[in-house]
C-alpha cells in the first residue's frame, strides 16, 4: 500500500514538475517538442500521486515487495526513456549541422582563376 | 547534356603529392573535372591545388572524411555528372590505372568499383594492425551483409549516377568506405573490385595515425553489428532507375 505522504510526494512532484516545464516552454527556454518527454514525465508522477492502484499493480508484476519502490522504478525508466530522446535530438542537429556544413562548403567553392 | 567524370580528392597536408594526382588523373581521364575536398589544409595544398586547375572545397576537419566525400557526392549529383572517381590525395594510387577501374562501369558490368590493393602484387602492404583490422571489418561484411569484398578500405571507389543518385538523395546518409559498400549493395547494385596497384607513401605523414586507425576500426565495426536489422525489417525502399 502507498501511504498517504507517499501519494502526496509524487502528486506535488508531478505538479511542480508540470508547472516547471511549462514555464520554461513559454519562456522560449525549451523548444516545445523537445519538452514532451518532460511532459510525458511529470503525468506519470500525477498519476501516480492520483491513481496509487497503478503503482500497485505494477509492484505486484515486477515483484516488489516495498510498493513505493516501484516509483523508483518507473522514475528511472521515465529518465531512460528522456535521455534517449535527448540522443535522438542530438543525432538529428548533427545531421542538420552537416548538412549546413556540406552546403556552404559548396557555396564558398574556390576556381582557379584563369 | 549531364557532364563525365568527376573526380573528388579529400586531403589534408599533402601540398607535395596532390599537384601529381590531380596532373595525373586529368590526363588519364580526358575531360574529367577535379574537385579537392580540403579540410582547411595548413600547407599550401589549395594553392597548388588551384595551380594545377582543380576547384578547391573546404570543409572543416571536424566534419571528417565523411562529410567531404558526402559533399562530393552531393556536387556530382546537382552538376549531374554521369561517374564519380573518389581517389586518396597521397597519390598511393596511381591515378594512370584510374581508367582501367572504370570500364566495367561504361560497359554496364557493374554500378560500383573499388579499387582493391589485395586482388594483385601491390608494392604497398599495409602494417599487421591495419591487416587486422581490414580483415575483420571483410570478415564482418561478408557474415552480417553477405557482400564479398577483398579490401573494404580502398581509398578508390568509383560509382555510376545511379549510385550518386542514391547517396545523395539519403539524407540520412553519412559516408565511410564500408557503409557506402553494403548500402550500395542492400540497394541492389552490383559491386565490382579491380586491381590497384598501391605505392608506398612518398611524402609526408598519413593523417591517419595508429589512435585514428583503431578508432576508424571500432566504430565500423560497431556500425556494422548495429546496421544488421534485428527488429522491424524494412524492405529495400530504392528503386533503381531503368536506363
Amino acid at each position: 500500500m502507498l501511504s498517504l505522504k507517499a501519494r502526496l510526494i509524487s502528486l506535488i512532484l508531478g505538479v511542480a514538475f508540470l508547472a516547471l516545464v511549462s514555464l520554461l516552454v513559454r519562456r522560449r527556454r525549451i523548444y516545445n517538442i523537445y519538452a514532451i518527454t518532460w511532459f510525458l514525465f511529470s503525468l506519470l508522477f500525477i498519476t501516480m500521486g492520483l491513481f496509487p492502484g497503478f503503482v500497485e499493480t505494477l509492484a505486484a508484476m515486477l515483484g516488489i515487495y516495498f510498493t513505493p519502490a516501484a516509483i523508483l522504478v518507473v522514475a528511472v525508466g521515465g529518465t531512460m526513456a528522456i535521455v534517449l530522446h535527448l540522443s535522438i535530438i542530438v543525432s538529428e542537429q548533427h545531421k542538420q549541422i552537416r548538412q549546413f556544413e556540406k552546403e556552404i562548403a559548396l557555396l564558398k567553392k574556390e576556381t582557379p582563376s584563369a | 547534356m549531364s557532364k563525365e567524370i568527376l573526380v573528388i580528392i579529400p586531403s589534408l597536408n599533402e601540398e607535395k603529392a596532390i599537384g601529381a594526382v590531380i596532373d595525373g588523373v586529368k590526363k588519364t581521364l580526358e575531360g574529367c573535372d577535379v574537385l579537392v575536398m580540403d579540410a582547411y589544409s595548413r600547407d599550401n595544398t589549395v594553392a597548388v591545388s588551384l595551380a594545377h586547375g582543380a576547384e578547391v572545397v573546404q570543409l572543416d576537419k571536424a566534419f571528417g572524411i565523411a562529410a567531404a566525400v558526402e559533399a562530393g557526392i552531393l556536387a556530382a549529383y546537382r552538376g549531374n555528372y554521369r561517374y564519380l572517381v573518389r581517389i586518396d590525395a597521397d597519390g598511393q594510387h596511381p591515378p594512370s590505372e584510374v581508367k582501367k577501374l572504370l570500364a566495367p562501369l561504361i560497359s554496364g558490368e557493374a554500378d560500383f568499383v573499388i579499387g582493391s590493393r589485395f586482388l594483385g602484387d601491390a608494392d604497398y602492404s599495409p602494417n599487421l594492425l591495419r591487416n587486422v583490422s581490414i580483415s575483420t571489418i571483410c570478415f564482418l561484411l561478408r557474415v552480417l551483409h553477405h557482400v564479398k569484398i577483398t579490401d573494404c578500405t580502398s581509398g578508390c571507389q568509383i560509382y555510376t549516377r545511379e549510385v550518386i543518385e542514391f547517396f545523395a538523395r539519403d539524407k540520412n546518409f553519412e559516408y565511410s568506405e564500408i557503409r557506402a559498400i553494403w548500402m550500395a549493395h542492400k540497394a541492389g547494385f552490383k559491386i565490382k573490385e579491380e586491381f590497384i596497384n598501391m605505392a608506398p607513401r612518398l611524402h609526408g605523414e598519413s593523417s591517419f595515425s595508429p589512435m585514428v586507425a583503431f578508432f576508424y576500426m571500432f566504430k565500423n565495426i560497431v556500425d556494422l553489428i548495429l546496421s544488421v536489422p534485428i527488429v522491424l525489417k524494412k524492405p529495400i525502399r530504392i528503386k533503381r532507375s531503368t536506363t
